[in-house]
Parts: structure tokens; sequence; C-alpha cells
């Protein structure tokens, strides 16, 4: 997420409305319905195989602070 | 009863169990195990179907399922397969695709017509004059299609179910069965897998050695091994389907579709035999040389009395052998190779004297005014295609084809395997198999028996391997010592054409070589545009013609022109395998038996099941539920809200969770008071609400819309994972039943019951939460105005719901208390203006829109959506929603999703609309363009294709104005 | 052997009415209205026998409860219970009451069937203030309410659950104490391996509000098999004969 008071109307209309299509290993949410737990997985998006899923404490490290946006991977 | 080759002839019948079914409306005779196909041919009946097109009379071709030239009719199934259905005392078989009867079919006069009906016509005619179409269709549809559905059939039981295996064997024959047999190393579960009724494949019909016992000794051989061991389960009768990510196989057996997941796979699929190109290879009696030997062998059905056999390799020489024991007369073997290499078993047949012609081809196949093949006219082959002018007629009732196969490529590929071509050596490859995926056999272009169990060993080995079950290594690749049993081109053109290519699609050389010339050179625009490989063999006996023909009219190699890939389901999959056993979850409430014995009339909402109405003696369902709607405004009814969630969040961190999360405020929110949550996405756009109540400074207990409550807990965890604020989020929708009880008698009804609970106005003002206990029930309750009367809502653990359910209506007994349901509900909200979330909001609605601005908080430094609806402010809304009123009673009551029209613009469109028996008048909610957003104004909705009505836009809300009756 | 009539406890199984229009016999345990067995409707079936075979059973009204949050494994460790070390697996304690592990910050406790040890109301009690909850990080989760309990002991109960479940349930594959969480014709379950005696047996927990819709799903599943309802004092006779 960009900085969500000090981005430019286009970078943030960007950020709502457009998405990266990469041919890749991505990083994607995924969420086990089951148990409703959240987790990321890396995958490879033209071969389709998961490189790894790991928990989003990997990521997301401590509170995150509003005030003080910082940037995260969508 | 026509012959039947003497025992051990005829593996799968049983010659003591005849069975009488009809073909065509004849009665015909046949043995158990017999199938359609070979009870016909027993009784030396060789017309099957129509072909598609030209209406050719068609007959088996691989007797192996793999064609379509075998297509009938059953009672209940439409094209099934004449050589894979078994026949069952009384069945009623018939053809398909013919006017008039199977043997006289009118159609076939279209065979007349070919040239007026080139590769691609359907592109081409049928646009002039205008509106030539519609009479075409009307023609078409009737003569295209193959099976008529019967539209009173009952459905049957489908299910599925899962199976888990460390090894997963597809195909059962001599590659198959030793994969197998290798794999099951103690500890390892291995599943072998065959479409036909025993194991064996090749090893049941094939000829392996001169004598013509190989075949059957190994399969002994291999078949008791694999009885002795316990790791291995066999299912026979059983097609794996497809291929899907990581192993997962779908297996069709019967009504069951096994969902199979295989840690390691070995695809030993085989390989497809594939026809000759000559004029007139689709007539009934010219077959595959596999084909003559299923027959003679696994049914002990006589093919002919006098065969011609075309070969291009040394496998057809065994043909000849295995019809030559079987006592029929081989007129001529025709072999296309000019200096053949002979094996031992070719070296028999030259040994027996039998007639071989090499360097020749059948150029033609000759019918004589019957619908099966009488004669066949050879030629000596001047160069590869090309046969000399003249040639000699050869007598024979059964022609067989042995130039070559094509593995059956269409598993490995959907795993993800390439195929490739070798056009100087005629030899495929299927490579970049995923790691947990092995082939063996003739779909690896291994055709020598002792090289296919050496291969499968090694497949075998690899996978227990990978598996951790062994340790030592595979070993080296087999390459293969023999030559190819491919022929690079048994391709004839003939002058009159009817040289096919695709069966299913009468498609034939010229055709192919026209879609070139009309400039579709790519296989992917030669398959489309000629729909060669479209039919229901998909390809299985065209796609290597196709692309032999493609690449020598575009000058190209075969490599280089490649065939289409192959898409799941291998072989065709009935609708039921794949609908049934579906699962529809149901969602009750505890009441639900309560509504039923009320008279409820149910409706669903998700997956969820709420009253709509209940009925009342033999009143019309309008008044019941205007009846309903009345109670509440003068009276006291109760409904069941149990369905809308229920998210209990919990911590130091819950009042900053709910800011950052809703659109409204929350820090200051007192204990023991609700508010209106709004939740809107990132793109400012509303997507559900709710109410927050604060049970205490760190507990919240939020409600949200029936449909919603899932997605938005899902939302709220997704959204902590990256906030890491401090709270628990749990969603307790199913946990709590809920009630809310509403109606101007509401508390003192309440008052009845045994509560710590104060209920008065005072004591419990509007808006306000307390939690306690009713009658020992323990309990949080909250004054809510939904439907605008003073209503508390009643939140209690789910298993006690119909104990309070209960206890409420006993209390209101006395001032003759009735439930409500959905419809009244919506009436009442409606006539308060207020909005339900997906009915008057849709994917565009921010709140400035629908009247919300007042609950978006302008002074909080971040909640999602927020800086969205900031940029969304800085210019006015497109449109607003509005509530509107009709004074004519006796218009037609506009619907959901009409239109608002100004003259034959739209300008907008009406989200809810309802008779409103409280004010007498139509009343509803609109979105109109801002001009007309203001009160008074007067906008026309289209009502239906012939009536407009006027509506006025009134001030929200309908009823109560000040909504002090809700407060009281 | 006592008869209750269910209606007259207020806390009721969603199948309250399914099992009193199959000849349900209602006895309770503590305070738990529970079926104690089903009259036979023509012959008899030996429920005792059904349950080594397939069978399935209702205790949906037994005491259990679940806790949540960073604290929750050392509070309920500090209250004298013995949790699993790792996650989705499942220890009976000494007074019998069964502790699964879902996740590094969430147990479920069920009481155990027959001797209603006071487990689940002792931590009940114990756990309810605000106070408790912030210093220790440990909420309670509603799981008497929010999830139903059906037991399905036999033989046959693995062949069967692989007609509904994604999930390996075949014994040499999911063994004691295993715990899974995942779908059971599509309604979110957690599956817990407790055997009872030598007699395979599952404890399923699911959506309360889909209880209906999955005993119906599984009797069907079960059909194939001859599977039958059963009350607890078959289940009883499963441990007894051990």
């Amino acid at each position: 997420m960009p900085d969500h008071i000090a981005s430019s109307s286009r970078d943030w209309a960007e950020y709502v409305f457009f998405h990266d299509n990469n041919a890749g290993i991505v990083t994607e949410w995924w969420c086990h319905i089951a148990s409703s737990f959240w987790f990321l997985a890396e995958r490879n998006t033209v071969t389709d195989e998961i490189i790894r899923t790991f928990k989003t404490d990997e990521l997301f490290h401590g509170r995150a602070d509003v005030t003080d946006p910082k940037s995260e991977s969508k | 009863m026509t012959k039947r080759l003497p025992h051990p002839y005829g593996r799968l019948i049983d010659r003591t169990k005849k069975i009488q079914f009809s073909f065509e409306g004849k009665i015909v005779d046949g043995l158990a195990g017999d199938t359609v196909a070979t009870a016909l041919l027993a009784n030396n009946e060789w017309l099957l179907s129509r072909s598609f097109k030209y209406h050719r009379p068609r007959g088996v071709l691989t007797l192996a399922g793999q064609d379509a030239n075998t297509m009938i009719q059953l009672p209940s199934n439409p094209n099934a397969l004449a050589d894979k259905e078994l026949i069952t005392e009384g069945l009623e078989a018939k053809g398909q695709n013919y006017s008039g009867t199977l043997e006289k079919d009118r159609g076939s006069i279209l065979g007349l017509f070919s040239r007026f009906l080139p590769v691609g016509f359907y592109y081409k005619a049928f646009f002039r004059p205008r509106g030539i179409w519609e009479k075409w269709a009307a023609v078409i549809r009737k003569k295209a299609g193959l099976g008529v559905i019967d539209q009173n059939i009952s459905p049957s039981y489908y299910d599925k179910q899962y199976k888990f295996f460390d090894v997963v064997v597809v195909g059962g024959g001599p590659a198959g069965m030793q994969a197998a047999l290798d794999s099951a190393v103690d500890g390892c579960e291995v599943l072998l897998i065959d479409e036909n009724p025993i194991l064996g494949g090749s090893l049941n019909y094939s000829r392996f050695d001169v004598e013509g016992c190989q075949g059957q000794l190994i399969r002994q051989e291999l078949i008791s091994a694999i009885e002795a061991k316990n790791n291995i389960s066999v299912m026979t009768d059983a097609v794996c389907n497809g291929w899907f990510a990581d192993n997962w196989l779908p297996v069709v057996a019967g009504n069951r579709l096994f969902k199979v997941r295989a840690a390691q796979t070995i695809l030993c699929t085989g390989s497809l035999e594939q026809p000759a190109l000559f004029h007139n290879n689709d007539l009934p009696g010219v077959i595959m040389g596999s084909a003559a030997q299923r027959m003679i062998h696994l049914y002990g059905v006589y093919p002919g009395s006098a065969a011609v056999i075309l070969t291009g390799n040394n496998d057809g020489y065994g043909v000849a052998l295995d019809l030559h024991d079987a006592g029929i007369a081989i007129k001529a073997i025709v072999d296309l190779r000019d200096k053949p290499i002979y094996d031992a078993i070719a070296e028999k047949a030259i040994d027996l004297g039998l007639t071989v012609k090499t360097g020749y081809a059948v150029y033609a196949a000759h019918h004589k005014r019957t619908r099966s093949v009488k004669s066949v006219d050879i030629r000596k082959i001047i160069r590869p295609g090309v046969c000399e002018e003249i040639g000699d007629i050869i007598d024979c009732d059964v022609v067989c084809m042995s130039v070559g196969y094509a593995p059956a490529y269409q598993l490995a590929c959907q795993a993800g395997a390439q195929l490739s071509y070798n056009d100087t050596s005629a030899i495929f490859t299927l490579k970049h198999c995923p790691s947990n995926l092995q082939l063996a056999g003739s779909v690896n272009s291994l055709w020598d028996l002792d090289e296919v169990r050496s291969e499968a060993s090694r497949a075998a080995r690899i996978v227990t391997k990978s598996l951790g079950f062994i340790s030592e290594t595979e070993g080296e690749i087999i390459s293969s010592a023999k030559p190819s049993p491919n022929h690079p081109w048994p391709i004839f053109s003939h002058p009159k054409g009817k040289e096919f290519v695709d069966f299913d699609e009468d498609l034939t050389i010229s055709d192919i070589i026209n879609a070139t010339s009309d400039g579709y050179e790519h296989i992917q625009l030669v398959k489309r545009y000629s729909t060669c490989g479209m039919g229901p063999s998909q390809g299985r006996h065209s796609a290597l013609a196709a692309a032999r023909i493609v690449a020598w009219a575009t000058n190209r190699s075969v490599a280089e022109t490649g065939v289409t890939t192959a898409r799941p389901p291998f072989s065709a999959e009935k609708l039921g395998l794949s609908a049934g056993r579906s699962f529809y979850p149901k969602r009750l409430t505890n009441m639900h038996t309560r509504h039923i014995d009320a008279g409820a009339e149910m409706l669903q909402a998700g997956a969820w099941f709420r009253p709509a109405f209940y009925h009342q003696g033999k009143l019309d369902n309008q008044s019941c539920i205007n009846n309903e709607v009345d109670n509440i405004r003068n009276n006291v009814g109760l409904v069941d809200v149990s369905t809308l969630g229920g998210i209990d969040l919990r911590g130091p961190d819950v009042a900053e969770f709910l800011e950052r999360f809703y659109t409204f405020r929350f820090k200051k929110q007192p204990v023991g008071r609700a508010r209106y949550a709004l939740l809107t996405n990132e793109a400012g756009i509303v997507i559900d609400d709710g109410v927050a109540c604060r049970l205490s400074e760190f507990h919240y207990y939020i409600t949200a819309t029936t449909g919603g409550a899932d997605r938005v807990y899902q939302s709220m965890l997704k959204w902590n994972s990256q906030w890491r604020l401090d709270l628990d989020i749990s969603n307790v929708t199913s946990a709590y039943c809920g009630i809310n009880i509403a109606g101007p008698n509401a508390r003192h009804v309440l008052t009845k019951l045994q509560s710590d609970i104060d209920f008065s106005s005072d004591a419990f003002p509007y808006m306000g939460v307390r939690t306690g206990v009713i009658s020992n029930i323990p309990a949080r309750v909250i004054r809510v105005g939904f439907v605008g009367e003073i209503g508390y809502e009643i939140h209690v653990p789910q298993l006690v719901g119909e104990a309070l359910w209960d206890l409420v209506i006993e209390a209101g007994h006395e001032f003759g208390i009735q439930p409500f349901g959905i419809e009244a509900q919506r009436i009442l909200r409606l006539e308060k203006g207020h909005i339900i979330i997906g009915q008057d909001t849709d994917a565009m609605s921010n709140p400035n829109e629908i009247q919300m601005g007042w609950a978006v908080s302008r002074d909080k430094p971040f909640f999602v959506g927020g800086r969205t609806i900031s940029e969304l402010e800085r210019k006015p809304p497109l449109r607003k929603l509005v509530g509107f009123l009709i004074d004519d009673l006796n218009s037609p009551m506009p619907q959901e999703s009409h239109l608002v029209l100004d003259g034959t613009k739209m300008t907008g469109r009406v989200t809810s609309c309802n008779y409103s028996p409280t004010l007498k008048k139509i009343i509803g909610l609109a979105y109109v363009p801002l001009e007309k957003a203001e009160s008074g104004s007067t906008i026309v909705i289209k009502s239906s294709e012939d009536y407009s009505v006027e509506a006025t836009v009134t001030e929200l809300p309908f009823y109560d104005p000040k909504s002090l009756r809700q407060e009281l | 052997m006592s008869i209750a009539d269910p209606t007259t406890s207020a806390r009721r199984s969603p199948l309250t009415h399914w099992h009193k229009n199959n000849r349900a016999i209602f006895t309770m345990i503590g305070s738990s209205s529970v079926v104690e067995s089903y009259e036979p409707k023509d012959g008899s079936i030996d429920e005792q026998r059904q349950a080594k075979e397939l069978a399935i059973c209702d205790l949906s009204t037994l005491p259990r409860t679940g806790f949540k949050g960073q604290g929750a494994s050392m509070w309920l460790g500090e209250q004298g219970l013995h949790l699993p070390s790792s996650s989705n697996s499942a220890v009976i304690q000494s007074s019998g009451s069964l502790i699964a592990k879902l996740s590094d910050q969430e147990a479920l406790i069920l009481s155990d069937i027959f001797a209603l040890s006071n487990d689940v109301g002792n931590l009940v009690n114990r756990s309810t203030s605000d106070h408790r909850e912030l210093t220790q990080q440990t909420y309670i989760l509603p799981r008497g309410d929010s999830h139903c309990w059906f037991t399905v002991t036999g033989s046959k109960a693995s062949e069967m659950f692989s007609k509904i479940c994604a999930v390996d349930l075949r014994t040499h594959k999911f063994l004691l104490g295993s715990v899974a969480q995942t779908s059971l014709a599509r309604v979110s379950s957690v599956i817990i391996r407790h055997d009872f005696g030598d007699t395979p047996c599952f404890y399923v927990l699911s959506d309360i509000s889909s209880a209906e819709f999955l005993w119906d799903c599984l009797l069907d599943a079960m059909y194939e098999y001859n599977g039958v309802n059963i009350g607890i004092n078959a289940l009883q006779s499963l441990i007894d004969k051990h």
C-alpha cells in the first residue's frame, strides 16, 4: 500500500484499481476456508508450481501504525 | 446363432449364458460378455451408424471404445459406444443420425453433394440472401447431432469418493502390470487401473511370438504376481479421465467418480493404432489389425471369411497369422514397404506361403452396393502417396490395417509433457513430464515386450526411490533396438476423394489441403477451421494424418507442424458423474422447527433458510405479509435474526481496529451503547453493514449481514494479519441465536419474562446494549430500530434458541404476538427508508450516493476506503439513492431493477419497491440522477413493456419522519 | 435406563426433532439431554454390534469449550491441563477430557462423555472476566454452541468418510490423536481420532447451523455400508468390553 495520506491521486488510483499480472514467481494471499487461516504463498504463475507457503508474520512484523504508514506488498 | 470360434478364443464371453436384445427393432442373439458390437458382428451385422456429415454407413474400427463409428442410441443413454456397452436381456439399441432407417438412410444423398460442402463451408455459406440463416438453421438443427435425450428419465444416483495411493499406474497392459508389481515394495500402496473388464492390455490379443502363446503366459505370470501382493489395488472397468495438478486423477467407474490422489503416477496408457488413408477406407469391414485380433481373442468372433491385411510394419504379419490360425483365408498381405526387414513372426507368415505383395498399397476399397467391403484395389507404389494407374482387384470381406501407432498421449500432455515427432524415424516422444510422473510402454514408443517390461521396472524404481522406499538408482534409459512400426506415409489420394482423415467429421485429404490453401496453415487453425479432431474421438485417429498432410502441403516437417494438445476428459464423461453427489450445505437456526410448525414459507438466503412469511388459514400470501406488518406497527411480533452475522472482538486494541476497519468512529463509544457500523472496501464501495455493541471497554460484539458475515470475518483477519493489533477476532455467528421482538407492546412482553435486565426506556434507551439473564438464559440484548418500532434484539446461545422462542411466544400470548418473516421485515424497513446492502447498493455504491455520508468519519487518520472516498468527494456524485412514492394504487407496481427513464434514456433504476400497508401507498428506493434527487421531483419508471408510471421523489423515512416510535 | 423428555432442558441439540421422529429414547447425562438408544422399527438393530462396524451418535449437548490467544496454552497449563506439543493433535487428560490443539494459539476441550469430570465447567468459570482475558491474553470461545458434536465409529468409518472428505482418514494414516481441520460435505469441520476400546472412532465437530444437513449427508454416505444412528449406550459398550 502506498502512503495513504501523501501519495498522489494517480498513485492511489493505480493502487486501488490496477493489479500486476506477473509471469513468474509472485507472492499471494491464501485463506484456508475450513479454519479461516490466512497465509502467504510463493507461486510460479507460469508453471503453477507452489514454491513455498509461510505465515504472515514473516512479512508483517509488529503493530502497524497508520499515522506513519509503511509500504506493504499487496 | 452364427458360429463362434471355439475355446480358448473368446476370453470375455460366457458361452453358457445366452442373451437376447434388439438392434434397430430386430432381435439379436448374443452371449454374456458380448458388447452390442460384438454380438452384432457374431451375427455378421457390420452396420452400426451413419457418419455425421455424409451419412455414410459405418461400423467397427478399433473395437476398443476409441472411435465414434460405434455410436448407438440406448433408451436412457444417447451416444453409447457399441464396442463398450455390454448387452443385457431385452436391451433396445438403435442407430442414430438417419432419416428413414439405419439401413436405408435418405441422408446419404448428402454424399453426392460433397463438392458443395467443402471444408469450412459453414463459415462461408448461409449469409446471403439476408435472413436465409433462420431457414437453414431449422434444417441443420434437424440434421445435426447424434443421440436423442430421454426427457422423462429419472436420475440415477451418482457419487464420488476419494482414494489415496503412493503410486498410481494408469493402464493394465504389460507395462502397467510390470510397473505396478515393481512399485509394490513393502509399505508402498499401489493402484493399478485399466479401462477393460480384465487386466492384460495387448497381452490379451496381440501376437508376441511365432507360436502365439507368449502373450497369455506372460499375462498369467504377471497377474498371479499382482494377486499375491496385498498392497496392489486393482480397478478394472475404470477409466482415468484426466490429469490435474499434483497427480489428482479422476477415475470413472460405473456411477462413481473416484478422486484419486497419487504421490507418484506411472502412465502406461499404451498407443492407438492408426488408420491408412485410401478411397473408402471408412467402409464397414475396414478395421484396425488389432480390432480383428480383439474380435478373435476376446469375443471368439470371426472377422470375416476372406481377409486382406494392409501393413506397413511386421505387426501386420502377426495379425495375418492370428487370422490364419482361426481358419480365415488370407487373400493377401499388402506391405507398403518395398524391402521389409522381417522378424520371426513375419518369417513364419512367409513360410506358410501366404500371399505377400511388397511395395504395394490398398488404393481403394469397394462395396458393390452392399454396406460393407467386398473387394479392394491394390496397386504398386511408385513413390510415397502415389500408385500406378492399374491395379489388381481382390475379393475380401474384411480389410485389416496395420500401419502404425500414435501414443495415447492425452494424460501425459495434460500433465505438461510435450509431444514431438521425428520425421526420419517416425517415432513420437513425450518430454518434460513433471517430476512425479513417469511413462512406460508403447506410450513412450517402446514395443518390444522385454524392453517394455524393463522400462516399466525402471519407472517403478524411479518412483519408489522418490518416495523414499528404496535407495538404488534406476539404471539406464531403455532405448529400443527395434525399428519403429510407424509407416511414414500410408496416405493415398484418389480422384474420387473419400479417403477419410477424420471419420467423426467426414473430412478427407482434400479438405485438409484446402484448409491450408484457404490460408490456415497453423495446425491449431486447421483444426478449428476444418473441425478435424473436434469430434467424439478427439483426434485419436486423425491428428497424425492431419499433421502429415498439413506438413506436406506447407513444406514443413511433421515435427515443425505439431499436433494439437489434449484436454480432459479423456473419454466421454456423463454429467451425472460431475454433478453427483453434490453438497449444498443448508444452514438452519435453532428455531427452524418452530417456523415450520407455525406455517412458515421458507426461503433461502445464501445457505440459510429463513421464513419469508407465515401462512394464515386460507389467506393469500400478500395478505399474510400485510397482516404481519400491521401487527408490528400496532401490536408486537417477533422475527428470527439468528442468521445475521456475529463477531466477537476482544482485546486492548479493539477500538483501534474498528476505527481502521469501518467508516465510523468507535474509540469514544460508551460501554453499553450500540453504533451503526458501515463497511467499505478499498475502492470506497459499501460492502456490508451492522451494529457495533460495546459490551465492555475491550469487548465489542458486531453484527453483519446474513450473506456477508463470513466474508467480513475473513476480511478482518486478513487486515489484522497486516496491522497486527492486539485483539482476538472470533466468528460467533453460529454460536448465537437471535430474536428481534418489535412493536408498541414489545416491552410489555419482555417485562413478563424473569430477567435481571431493566427493559424500561430510562434504564435501557434506544441503541443501548445490555447483558444479563432471561429465564436463566444468558443473553445480550440490543435496542435497535431497523423496523422503526420499539424493538429489542435478544442474542442467546444457539442451543437454547428454541427454548427462548417458546418463552417469548408464551409471554406474548395475551397480546396476540405473531412471528413475522423477511417479507414483512423488508416492508417495515422500507417504510423507514433503511437500505439493504446488496439490494439497494451495487458494486459502485459509495456512501455519499446512498445518503450515508453521516456514517463516514472525517477526522480519523485511516480507515479502509477512506482515501478513495476523499477522492470521490472531490466531484459531485453521479447519482443518488432516493425514496419515491406512487399514489395511484392501480398502476402496475415497479420491481427491483426497473428503469428510471428520461424519455428513452436510462437515467437510473429501482432497487426496492413495495406496497406499504401502513401508508397505503406504493413506496420504493431508486437511483436517480442528481438533478432529480430533490424532494418533489417527478421521475418516470418503466414497469413493463408498455407501461410507465410516474413517481414522486420523497424525503426518507416515509413513516414516522422523526423516528420517534423506536425511541419510546 | 431413565427416560427423559429432551425439551425439559433448555439446551437442545439441533437434531432433537430428528431424534424424536426416529424413536429416540433420551437420558440425562449431567445436565445434558442425550439419546441413549433408538427403538428399533422392525426386528432389532443391534446398536452395539453396529457401533463396531459403522455408526453415528449425536453428542451436541455435552460440555465443551475452547480458548484462543497468545496466552491460551500457558493459561490452560496453569489450570492443570496437559497440552499436546504440536498443532493438529489431541491428548486425553487423566480426567478423561480431551484437549485438541488446533493451532499455537487455539485449543478445544471436550469433556469425556461418560464420567463427566467437570473440566469444561471449571475452565468456563475460571475464565470469565475481562481483566483475566486482557492480562492473560486468553479468550474463551463458545464451542458448546458454535459447533455440533458427532461420533462416527467403526471399521468402515474411514471408507465412508472418503466419500465426503478430501483428507486421508484411513486408520493407518490418521493415527490416534490426529486432528484435521477441513471440509466435510463442504461444511467446515474439525475431525479428531479418538478410539473407543479397539474400535476406530472419529469425533466430528462442525458448524452447528449445518448440523442437520451434515447428519443427513453422513447417514447417506453410511447407507452403502449399512451404517446407522446409535445412542450413547452403544458407545459405552465399546469401552466396557475392552
